[in-house]
């Protein structure tokens, strides 16, 4: 499970988060959608513990993640660009994640066959990741955010680079975690993923959540018929508040 | 573009770290005041063993910052991906080559200009006779001039994918070196040589401009090279031993991986043997004994020893470790989601260096003690020195590398110069520290002075224990937003 409280993130004088609250409950994929620079990155950065919030708490299962690295072996991460260790193949580069998030060594090794083959990657999997391409290099990402076979799973953007067949593969793993009791944050600014595979929405602009609910609700509250206007009309709402 | 940018990455450093700035200047300052000392008493030193001769002292200068050009041309615009953006905009491939070559150029020259402005200041102010005539200095600018062109060109040429076109534009190009080598050496009137020397520059630019066609060419092999299979370190299974606990051996072995792949240690590896061969052909030239002046004949290989493996200790530990951070750079999100504890990371990325010491020993220190029929004890004591540098300055460097971290994708993590100076300073004033009193000992009682060298290793590790610890809180405490 999820949850943050009254999350608050400033840079520099500049506040990213303005008290963000939400809680996403396990067999539910939650999606968050926001233009660029709305502070999805920077929440799922606050959640994975890479970054410290200034004020509020995020908790992964319980557990702030920030003040216990333990907790770390408690999700799975896919964040949004492919930054990967380019001198090594994707099969070192998953057996170290593995080994370091605290599975032992022939699990790693029987995921990374199974991971390798469900995504195709079986056939480049000893070669450098230098050679991938940045939907190759999209789906080691994914297959690292299994590879301890985590309760929660926090993804960004996780369709970004990825041709339309490997697009749905992943839309539909990220449905099947969540059918397998997972908890699943996704961030994304595609409309149309989020109507497809979210349970719940939550819409974020300049960094506070302007609207949340299900699909449904949410075509309800505004009286339209795709999330594409939903989040056009919430937006613009939004901005001409502020 | 560059100059900005460079203005303003230097600006940002010096207002984030005003501490360190100060005691770069300070320990730059000293280090140039140490040299001119050195020169001063070496100078005054009849008989000595070398004496080196003017033709010599500037050909070394010159190769020196011709090497050090061509290193940076090869990493600033061979191996750099961003140059796309210019050669994919309608840009003259020559201007693009200008550009690049203006950069080496204008840096290699400022920081030139401000060495030798910080002599000129200590000559003039403290009154120091150098031995030097009065064309040294037009002659040395001449050079200075020329040799970032020249290391910009080699690299250029080297970078060339097809090896006869590699070969045959080496060699004709090599001619310069040559010439520069003939010109210092002629019987020429001193006056005839600089304007020979300043002939050079241009004729090197013209080659320059000649060779325009081969840059993109070279810009091309650079990329192609760096993402390359060939030539590649293929492992089967875990090549560390399975003692080290599972964390420290996985995170370990990914960086040593790494840094074959990337031949670094390869090249590390290669220079050790260089500096090894080059202990045992001075000790083929002067013998076991030899007549060095100022009755210091027996003090010389043990000082040349020490020199060697501090060296040594530097470019397989000190440097790697300034970097184990900074060149993760964007790729840091994958440690820092695990849940290896920071204590397991840091140690992991530390050992990676530490791996090194017994090469050393193997390559530098028991080859030169060995026909030197130096005894036992000594031998023993050169390697536990060469221990107390290693976990000393693999500590220092790990620290001053996670504390100074340069996340700067354009350098690709390298250590800032001013943050390496630093380190390299350090490291050389607690080595001494560290090993001046075992080393007295020895003097006294063979021993003792083991003994003595032994607690100084066992210090050196409580201060690196200390050091990691402290590093990994740094580590823990580290947002991660680049």
């Amino acid at each position: 499970m999820i949850e943050i409280k009254d999350l608050r993130k400033r840079y520099d004088g500049f506040l990213a988060l303005k008290g963000v609250s939400l809680k996403v409950n396990p067999g539910e994929v939650f999606v968050l959608l926001g233009s660029n620079g709305a502070g999805k990155t920077t929440l799922i950065k606050i959640l994975t513990g890479l970054l410290k919030a200034t004020e509020g708490e995020a908790l992964i299962d319980g557990v702030s993640v920030w003040d216990e690295v333990k907790s770390r072996e408690r999700f799975g991460y896919m964040p949004e660009h492919p930054h990967l260790y380019d001198r090594l193949t994707a099969r070192e580069f998953l057996e170290t994640m593995g080994s370091l998030k605290g599975v032992n060594e022939s699990t790693v090794k029987d995921r990374i066959n199974k991971l390798s083959k469900g995504l195709e990657l079986d056939r480049v999997i000893d070669s450098e990741i230098s050679s991938y391409s940045k939907g190759m290099k999209q789906k080691v990402l994914f297959a690292n955010s299994l590879i301890n076979n985590p309760p929660n799973l926090i993804l960004d953007e996780p369709t970004s680079g990825l041709d339309p067949r490997f697009t749905r593969y992943i839309k539909m793993r990220i449905r099947d975690q969540a059918v397998k009791g997972k908890t699943v944050l996704m961030s994304t600014h595609i409309t149309s993923i989020t109507e497809e595979i979210a349970d719940r929405v939550a819409i974020i602009e300049e960094g506070d959540i302007v609207a949340q609910g299900t699909v449904g609700e949410l075509f309800e509250r505004c009286g339209c018929d795709s999330l594409e206007e939903v989040f056009i009309e919430v937006v613009n709402h939004a901005r001409s508040r502020a | 573009m560059e100059v900005i940018k460079a203005y303003r990455l230097t600006k940002k450093k010096i207002t984030k770290n005003p501490i360190v700035t100060a005691w770069f200047l300070i320990l730059l300052f000293a280090g140039v005041r140490m040299t001119l000392f050195v020169i001063e008493v070496l100078a005054d030193v009849e008989d000595l063993f070398i004496e080196p001769s003017r033709a010599d002292i500037l050909f070394a200068l010159f190769f020196v910052l011709m090497a050090k050009a061509s290193t940076e041309t090869t990493e600033d615009t061979f191996n750099n991906q961003t140059l796309q953006y210019f050669f994919t905009s309608p840009v003259k491939n020559v201007h693009i080559l200008l550009s690049r070559l203006f950069k080496v150029f204008w840096y290699n020259l400022l920081l030139v200009g401000v060495v030798m402005s910080i002599i000129t200041m200590m000559v003039k102010l403290e009154g120091i006779t150098l031995p030097t005539d009065h064309l040294f200095y037009p002659q040395l600018y001449s050079l200075m001039i020329l040799a970032p062109i020249t290391g910009f060109n080699i690299s250029l040429f080297s970078k060339q994918e097809s090896l006869i076109l590699k070969i045959l534009t080496l060699t004709v190009y090599g001619q310069i070196l040559t010439a520069v080598w003939w010109i210092l050496n002629s019987s020429s009137e001193l006056s005839t040589q600089l304007m020979y020397t300043l002939l050079l520059t241009p004729i090197s630019l013209i080659i320059t401009l000649i060779c325009t066609p081969l840059f993109k060419r070279a810009w091309v092999a650079g990329i192609k090279g760096k993402n390359s299979q060939i030539l590649r370190f293929h492992r089967k299974k875990d090549f560390l031993p399975n003692f080290m606990p599972t964390c420290i051996r996985k995170v370990a072995q990914a960086e040593i991986l790494r840094r074959i792949r990337n031949r670094q240690i390869p090249a590390t590896v290669g220079v050790t043997a260089v500096l090894s061969i080059g202990l045992l052909f001075i000790f083929h030239q002067l013998g076991p004994d030899p007549d060095i002046g100022l009755d210091m004949g027996k003090y010389f290989y043990p000082a040349l020893i020490a020199m060697t493996a501090y060296t040594v200790v530097v470019i397989h530990s000190v440097i790697p470790s300034l970097t184990l951070f900074s060149r993760d750079g964007k790729r840091l999100w994958a440690l820092r989601t695990t849940s290896a504890s920071p204590g397991s990371i840091v140690w992991g990325k530390g050992s990676s260096s530490l791996l090194f010491s017994p090469l050393t020993t193997i390559i530098v220190i028991l080859p030169i003690t060995i026909v030197l029929h130096y005894p036992t004890i000594f031998i023993l004591f050169a390697v536990t020195a060469t221990l107390t540098m290693y976990f000393l300055f693999t500590g220092i460097g790990v620290w001053m590398g996670i504390m100074f971290p340069n996340f700067d994708e354009s350098t690709r993590g390298a250590p800032d110069v001013m943050i390496m100076y630093t380190s390299l300073m350090i490291c050389l004033l607690s080595g001494g520290l560290f090993l001046a009193l075992p080393t007295a000992i020895l003097e006294i009682d063979r021993f003792l002075g083991l003994l003595a060298c032994i607690l100084a290793a066992d210090a050196a590790a409580a201060v690196m224990f200390i050091l990691f610890k402290h590093s990994a809180k740094k580590y823990e405490d580290m947002e991660i937003n680049i």
